[in-house]
């Protein structure tokens, strides 16, 4: 059998099983596990072991049928579990792993008989000593357990550790703290023309980067390691609907920083399930307007610069632009002035404002917004964006536009009135210097001409409420991004230079800031607030 | 006409890797369930010629829902598909109306005969 097609599929449902088994064998240590728990571990060794033997992979199905019979004698009572019987179930599980890892990698798996068989003579000796418990002096002379080991040597190459999360997230902090330590230095040197400095200094940026690389590498994982959950999610909702579709995910190889997976996983739940319930149709109404019977839904993730795509496609019924925008009227969303200056993409995302959908039940449209503004707030917590396309009768995508690892970033330094703020670049396309003359200002708003097209612009000085200084200005800064597909920009008075800065988390009550996604702190100790510009801009956000 | 199928067990790999072998024998895998509630739920509308049915489900033992199946769809014809290998289990899985006891790992060529010997009986 050609069994290198169902590598993948072996490699991510064996690191499913792994994960739980590790869980549960913690509780195991903790003296928590009950009976159903051990069944639970010993059904998850017995599925590995029935794939591992259909792959053919006999280090695998050996190790797994150890640790399977291991839980089955705990399972039928046999004897209780010692903090020596977790260390080897752990052992066994690390190294299961390992043996996965290899097989992602297409490597050969060097056999994992001396584990197994400390496993059998662990469960043999400790039956044996829970018989022989009411004779102590017997019982003592029973050797412990030996003390586990990998399987591997340290010298081999493709060598895993289980590392927790919060050290990773510790290692992440100290490297940022180090980089404002470095800034602080560079300031330093360069105010006191301290020469000798420099080249030290230079050679600490070099390890600095290089740290920091590392640092952000142990972090990432593929998006696989969060998509297993989707298409048996996806397929269970769609049956329970009466839908018929077909679920694909692509790209689940590429790779994102832990913490930003862990925050998109609700999200994409949430526009999958949207997608399933209200944006596809059942079978006879597809027929009737002459779709397909089944129903195509996809999640893909593509890598753009140093971002990531994720975007959730359905071919179902789509959304109706003039629908929202009657309903946003009628809800008081805005008026009929207001709406009638939005574009598509505009309208499309008036379903992401609170409560929009929930107060009538157009069920079409209505379950589109269920819970879209805690989707666009998860994702715009992260740095992240979300744009909405949509064709009535013929589907919609939903993208989201997300960092790949969140705490360090390439930051604009811009000033803005007295207020020095930071732009990340990922965030921005470009940024040009205007004459005055190139910006048109029709009633409150002003708008750059470029290209024949009429770019609108938001004074970004005006909106932090701060002095203006463009008067006095020949030539204006601006920086130009997109929102909703559309380019926008933000006049500012200053370019002061990129900088990478370590971003830290407002906390409650400034995350009501409207335009403001984080802060950092620089060399000098002053605290620098970091911006978010799709949050400055839009005609849906009033100056007030 | 193709021989429908439906496949019972909690792995997806072990479904995957089922389904293409059977596409392979010309059969049509018409309902895939992780459990034996699913199975279940999906049993109520549907009666496919042939159910390949893990034992260690997650919410059940395969052998102890082969009555419920066997009395709710007559025709059907459910082979146990498990890796337990003790002549014990065969025979209580036999006994309980399997029509077939599939050892894992399957090849192409053990699902073949078993197919085999399905349209033979």
């Amino acid at each position: 059998m050609d069994i290198s097609r169902y590598r993948d599929l072996f490699v991510s449902e064996s690191r499913e099983h792994l994960t739980i088994l590790g869980t549960l064998s913690m509780r195991c240590e903790d003296g928590i596990a009950d009976s159903d728990s051990i069944n639970e571990m010993f059904r998850h060794a017995h599925s590995l072991k029935g794939m591992a033997a259909t792959m053919q992979l006999d280090p695998i199905t050996t190790l797994s049928h150890a640790l399977e019979d291991l839980l089955a004698q705990i399972r039928d009572g046999h004897f209780n579990p010692t903090r020596n019987t977790v260390d080897l179930m752990l052992a066994a599980i690390d190294t299961l792993e390992q043996l996965v890892a290899l097989v992602s990698q297409g490597a050969e798996l060097p056999d994992s008989d001396d584990l197994a068989s400390r496993i059998r003579n662990h469960a043999a000796s400790v039956e044996e000593a829970a018989l022989t418990a009411l004779n102590p002096a017997a019982s003592q002379t029973k050797p412990a357990a030996e003390p586990t080991e990998s399987l591997f040597r340290a010298s081999d190459e493709n060598t895993t550790t289980r590392v927790r999360t919060a050290l990773l997230d510790r290692l992440v902090t100290i490297s940022g703290e180090l980089l404002t330590v470095r800034h602080t230095l560079e300031d330093w040197t360069s105010r006191n023309q301290a020469d000798e400095l420099q080249p030290p200094l230079k050679e600490l940026s070099t390890l600095l980067r290089q740290l920091q690389n590392e640092v952000f590498q142990a972090r990432m994982l593929p998006f696989g390691s969060i998509a297993e959950r989707y298409p048996r999610m996806v397929r269970d909702l769609a049956r329970k609907s009466g839908k018929e579709l077909t679920f694909q995910i692509y790209g689940d190889t590429i790779e994102l920083d832990r913490g930003v997976l862990e925050q998109v996983i609700e999200p994409l739940v949430h526009l999958l399930r949207n997608a399933v319930d209200h944006g596809l149709e059942t079978p006879a109404e597809r027929v009737a307007c002459g779709k397909p019977p089944v129903g195509s839904l996809s999640l893909s993730v593509s890598r753009l610069a140093d971002q990531v795509l994720l975007a959730v496609r359905d071919d179902g019924r789509g959304m109706d632009p003039a629908r929202i925008r009657a309903k946003a009227i009628s809800q008081g969303f805005l008026n009929e002035q207001q709406a009638a200056d939005l574009t598509v993409q505009e309208i499309l995302s008036l379903i992401c404002s609170p409560g929009f959908s929930t107060a009538t039940t157009v069920t079409d449209i209505s379950g589109r917004g269920v819970g879209m503004d805690v989707v666009q707030n998860a994702i715009q917590t992260i740095g992240g964006t979300l744009t909405i396309d949509s064709t009535p009768g013929h589907g919609s995508i939903f993208t989201l536009r997300l960092p790949i690892s969140v705490a360090i970033i390439h930051a604009l330094m811009v000033t803005c009135g007295g207020l020095q703020l930071a732009v990340p670049v990922s965030a921005i396309t470009s940024t040009c210097e205007v004459q005055r003359n190139e910006i048109i200002q029709r009633g409150r708003e002003l708008y750059l001409l470029r290209d024949g097209a009429e770019i609108p612009i938001r004074n970004l000085p005006r909106f932090f409420r701060q002095r203006e200084t463009l008067s006095g200005n020949a030539i204006l800064p601006i920086l130009l991004a997109e929102s909703n597909k559309q380019p926008i920009g933000l006049l500012v008075d200053r370019l002061l230079g990129q900088q990478e800065i370590f971003t830290r988390p407002l906390r409650h009550p400034l995350t009501d800031l409207r335009g403001i996604s984080g802060s950092c702190l620089l060399g000098n100790g002053q605290i620098v607030f970091i911006i978010d510009p799709t949050a400055c801009v839009g005609r849906l956000c009033t100056e007030n | 006409m193709p021989q429908t199928v439906m496949i019972v067990d909690d792995a997806l790999f072990i479904r995957t890797v089922l389904r293409n072998m059977l596409e392979d024998c010309g059969y049509h895998t018409i309902a895939e369930a992780g459990s034996a509630l699913e199975a279940q739920r999906f049993l109520h509308t549907t009666t496919p010629d042939l159910i390949f049915l893990d034992i260690i489900l997650p919410d059940a033992n395969g052998i102890e829902i082969l009555d419920d199946i066997r009395c709710s769809l007559p025709a059907t014809k459910v082979i146990i598909c498990s890796s337990i290998s003790q002549e014990q289990t065969i025979q209580k899985a036999l006994q309980h109306g399997a029509a077939a006891y599939l050892q894992k790992p399957f090849t192409q060529e053990t699902v073949a005969a078993v197919l085999r010997q399905m349209e033979a009986s």
